[in-house]
């Protein structure tokens, strides 16, 4: 089976600072890897250059066997990310922002009962005509999960999803991930939680000093 | 103490922006500081003289003394100024707490008279400038008259008039401010007082009536304006008028108004005052910095409120979405503040096209093609402000530069179209013009644009913090390309009209410049956002 992301040689730094140094990283569809480490080790900068929002100082990254970077339209159809901070339109509220992104992706179809599907699994319908700047910050997280599940893709990256949720967000968040591995998907995610690691992961990969190793 | 320090961080980044470090002790400093007092009071002192000098040409013209209509002109702008802080202060507490204030003052037991205080001071330090300049202006304006061709001792007639101007009008500013915060102060005392804004209106609606009513009935007028009036005449040494009484008068009402605000202020509430004022503390701190997109976004905020019913004017996919989301981005955010700048593309475009003198035309579609560039680019900066959405979505570079920036090109051209009417150009000129109208504005656009994009950069973008604030604006490349995208097609046409005749077909050529050069700048932002870094 051939991965469905694949980055070889892969390296970025800021200025002189090496955030991130040589590495080779592949995954292959519905497999889970959890990647951890302490604060400052390149987590984020790993996930960002994978997904394609910041360009890698070296190396080459495919999404689904397309180029992020020369062919970025097919392979961000295929690519869904979550910052640890998302940040969203002032003007826009919850229920519009989920709108939007389901048109930009052509995945209108059913977005009504989906939207509200995920809404209310997540706890967010309540607060779906709000504008997400008055949302609490683990109100913010999951809105940007919702932002990559309200549409189609075959790549999720997420960082630190679980990081401002409670227990019972986390544990949901657990089980659609479990449910989109089976459905075929292939998911990258840091966190710190033993929870997702332990319940979740078929691979485990820790970054220190910008250095990718396999536990 | 914190006020104390907040003046000095304040006064600390102003002399910055002039050119001062003032935490610089190095004997080099302060020997700078000499010159550096020295080159700004020239300064000062010059810009001011040519406005007086300027002001006083036309004093001069007017069929009235030039002191007395100087006095009562800054008495309408003390009365004017002095009752709109008056109603403010009866709606709104005048004391502005930070969201830090409202932890750090407001819950402890520190004296409410002391922090009263501290507040109308230092409030009164950012408020007094305008007033300040304008008393000068006119003080030098009076100087001038009174000098006439005259030039031996100016300087020192000048600075006479003008030291006596500011002393007095500076006191009966800050007796104004006082009364009024005096006022602020009563209504925050934690009663209700109903009777305390009718009384404030009724107040305001007395003196504009006995002002309407001056010139038929002068009495009731006249006895309203002498405590204010009779220090400003000695302030434009009118008639008999001493200075030494006229600053007596004054320093008189500012003690009455700080002995007023100092009664009212021990037991004000100051979490109610922190609560009414703690996001126009975020506005008006933006404001001070220069952070002009921060203190929008904190306005825009308040103004949208917290819910809205969905929209339906999301309902295409594709790049479309991105269009439509722009549009209830800015029928949301619609405001004064954004329709100006688009009145003025206006009136810049009916420049352009008015028989004003090709130099002069040119110079107006330079100005506008720089406005332009501003107006175009101000959804993409948002989203910008957004990368992780926009990298996101699966559009091409192509595709998604048409979303931002299709809706002020659209407008700009419409807007010129609508110009052009107003104007009657005649065929064929007008032919030309409309149509070379929506490629002038795309490359205005896209200038904009290339400049935002080669300067954004994707980490600082993807930083927690960042927000349209943090986005690049244009700056003076973006500038440059964008007058000279829009300059070089309008001076091929002219260089025609003025080398082959007005009317000429040759001058078509300059739509095909215009296309070609839209087309490179499209090329270019194309080329650009691929490779942000």
């Amino acid at each position: 089976m051939s991965p469905i992301i694949e980055a070889t040689n892969l390296s970025h730094a800021y200025g002189s600072f090496q955030a991130l140094t040589l590495t080779d990283f592949s995954l292959e569809a519905g497999q889970v890897a959890v990647i951890e480490g302490p604060n400052g080790s390149g987590k984020s900068t790993f996930l960002l250059c994978l997904s394609g929002l910041l360009r890698p100082t070296t190396g080459q990254i495919k999404i689904d066997g397309f180029d992020i970077f020369t062919q970025d339209q097919p392979a961000h159809r295929a690519l869904a990310f979550v910052p640890d901070v998302p940040r969203f339109y002032i003007e826009l509220t919850a229920w519009e922002h989920l709108r939007f992104l389901a048109l930009a992706h052509g995945a209108q179809a059913g977005f009504e009962a989906r939207a509200e599907k995920l809404l209310k699994a997540f706890g967010l319908w309540e607060a779906r005509d709000l504008f997400p700047h008055l949302f609490s910050r683990g109100m913010s997280l999951k809105l940007g999960v919702l932002f990559a599940l309200i549409r189609p893709f075959k790549v999720l990256l997420l960082d630190e999803p679980t990081s401002a949720m409670d227990a019972e967000s986390s544990e949901l968040l657990r089980q659609h991930l479990q449910a989109l591995r089976q459905e075929g998907a292939a998911i990258l995610l840091s966190t710190h939680d033993p929870d997702i690691k332990q319940g979740l992961a078929d691979h485990v990969y820790r970054i220190e000093k910008g250095c990718l190793t396999s536990v | 103490m914190l006020y104390r320090r907040r003046l000095v961080t304040r006064l600390a980044y102003w002399l910055s922006a002039l050119g001062y470090n003032l935490r610089d002790r190095s004997s080099s400093n302060r020997m700078y500081l000499a010159y550096f007092v020295f080159f700004w009071l020239v300064w000062v002192v010059a810009v001011f003289a040519l406005l007086g000098q300027t002001l006083a040409e036309w004093l001069v013209r007017l069929p009235v003394e030039p002191a007395p209509l100087s006095a009562n002109l800054v008495l309408l702008g003390l009365a004017a100024w002095g009752l709109v802080q008056l109603w403010d202060a009866a709606r709104r507490s005048p004391f502005v707490f930070t969201e830090e204030d409202a932890f750090l003052i407001c819950q402890t037991l520190v004296s409410r008279r002391r922090v009263g205080l501290a507040l109308f001071f230092s409030h009164f330090s950012g408020v007094f400038l305008p007033f300040a300049a304008g008393a000068v202006i006119l003080a030098f304006a009076l100087a001038e008259i009174q000098v006439g061709h005259e030039r031996a001792g100016f300087l020192i007639q000048y600075v006479v008039n003008s030291l006596r101007a500011l002393s007095i009008v500076l006191v009966l500013q800050a007796a104004l401010l006082a009364a009024a915060w005096g006022v602020g102060a009563l209504r925050l005392r934690g009663r209700h007082l109903p009777w305390l804004r009718p009384v404030v209106l009724a107040l305001i609606g007395l003196l504009a009536a006995a002002w309407a009513a001056a010139p038929s009935m002068p009495g009731p007028w006249q006895v309203l304006r002498a405590p204010l009036y009779y220090p400003l005449q000695a302030a434009f040494g009118i008639g008999g008028a001493g200075w030494a009484a006229g600053l007596a008068l004054g320093l008189i009402l500012l003690a009455a108004g700080l002995a007023f605000l100092a009664a009212a202020s021990p037991s004000i509430n100051l979490s109610q005052a922190a609560q009414e004022t703690s996001r126009r503390a975020a506005v008006q701190l933006a404001r001070r910095y220069s952070n002009f997109d921060l203190a929008e976004t904190i306005l825009l905020r308040q103004r949208l409120g917290g819910a809205h019913a969905p929209s339906r004017l999301l309902r295409s996919p594709g790049a479309w979405a991105l269009l439509q989301k722009d549009l209830l981005q800015s029928g949301r955010s619609l405001g004064l503040g954004q329709v100006l700048p688009w009145l003025w593309l206006f009136g810049l475009s009916v420049g352009m096209f008015l028989p004003l003198g090709w130099l002069v035309r040119l110079v107006l579609a330079g100005i506008w093609a720089i406005t332009l560039g501003g107006l175009a680019s101000h959804r993409l900066r948002s989203d910008l402000a957004r990368w992780w959405v926009l990298r996101s979505l699966p559009l091409s570079a192509a595709g998604l530069l048409w979303a931002e920036l299709c809706q002020p090109v659209c407008l700009a051209a419409l807007l010129g179209w609508v110009a052009l009417l107003l104007t009657g150009v005649l065929l064929p000129e007008g032919l030309l013009a409309a149509a070379l109208l929506p490629f002038l504005s795309a490359s205005a656009a896209l200038s904009a644009a290339c400049d935002i994009l080669r300067r954004s950069q994707s980490r600082a973008l993807m930083s927690p913090s960042i927000a349209e604030e943090n986005v690049p604006q244009t700056n003076i490349w973006g500038a440059v390309q964008g007058a000279a995208s829009v300059l070089a097609p309008l001076g091929l046409v002219t260089w025609i009209d003025l080398r082959f005749g007005a009317g000429s077909g040759l001058a078509w050529a300059a739509l095909v410049l215009a296309v070609g050069i839209a087309w490179q700048n499209l090329r270019g932002a194309i080329s650009i956002y691929r490779s942000i870094r």
